[in-house]
């Protein structure tokens, strides 16, 4: 097919933002997923490892994207006991 | 005791404050958590340990009544999954 070859991409320039935009979006889904999937307390691979817990999240932050709280400066207003 | 209901102002009713471990929407883990700290934090502190007592009053305004209930029945049969 025309477009799938670096060759026949250079004849066919307007097929560029088309690869970059999907290009951008799968590489998005898969970050994202790896994301979750390794980063995420509610996903435990290993049931060795105990249990699930958000404990290290007390004064971290734990969203991808916060732009307006800082989570270094909050703390989690549960005692530990 | 209707003489202690009369005494509580407004001011002191407050919902479970802000927790930066469960910043989602989603707000089930922190029910769940708060109920298993609870109950965990008077097992090893005692019935009477003061700072336990912040636990119940988050999982009770966080978690739906119907799952605590669940909760306290499975805990009774000794069937209920989480570790305390």
């Amino acid at each position: 097919m025309q477009g799938l070859s670096l060759k026949s991409l250079q004849k066919h320039k307007a097929l560029l933002p088309l690869y970059f935009c999907v290009g951008l979006g799968c590489g998005g889904a898969i970050f994202y997923t790896l994301r979750l999937a390794t980063r995420n307390p509610d996903v435990q691979w290993n049931r060795a490892s105990g249990e699930i817990s958000n404990e290290e999240f007390r004064t971290k932050q734990y969203k991808f994207y916060s732009p307006n709280v800082d989570y270094s400066k909050l703390q989690s207003p549960a005692p530990k006991y | 005791m209707p003489l202690a209901a009369a005494a509580l102002k407004l001011e002191d009713l407050k919902t479970a404050p802000f927790d930066p471990r469960f910043p989602n929407t989603n707000q089930t883990r922190y029910c769940y958590q708060s109920y298993v700290d609870y109950h965990r934090c008077q097992k090893i502190r005692g019935q009477n340990y003061a700072p336990c007592d912040y636990f119940k009053k988050v999982f009770h305004s966080i978690c739906p009544n119907a799952w605590v209930e669940r909760w306290d029945q499975q805990r009774e049969d000794g069937t209920f999954p989480g570790n305390i």
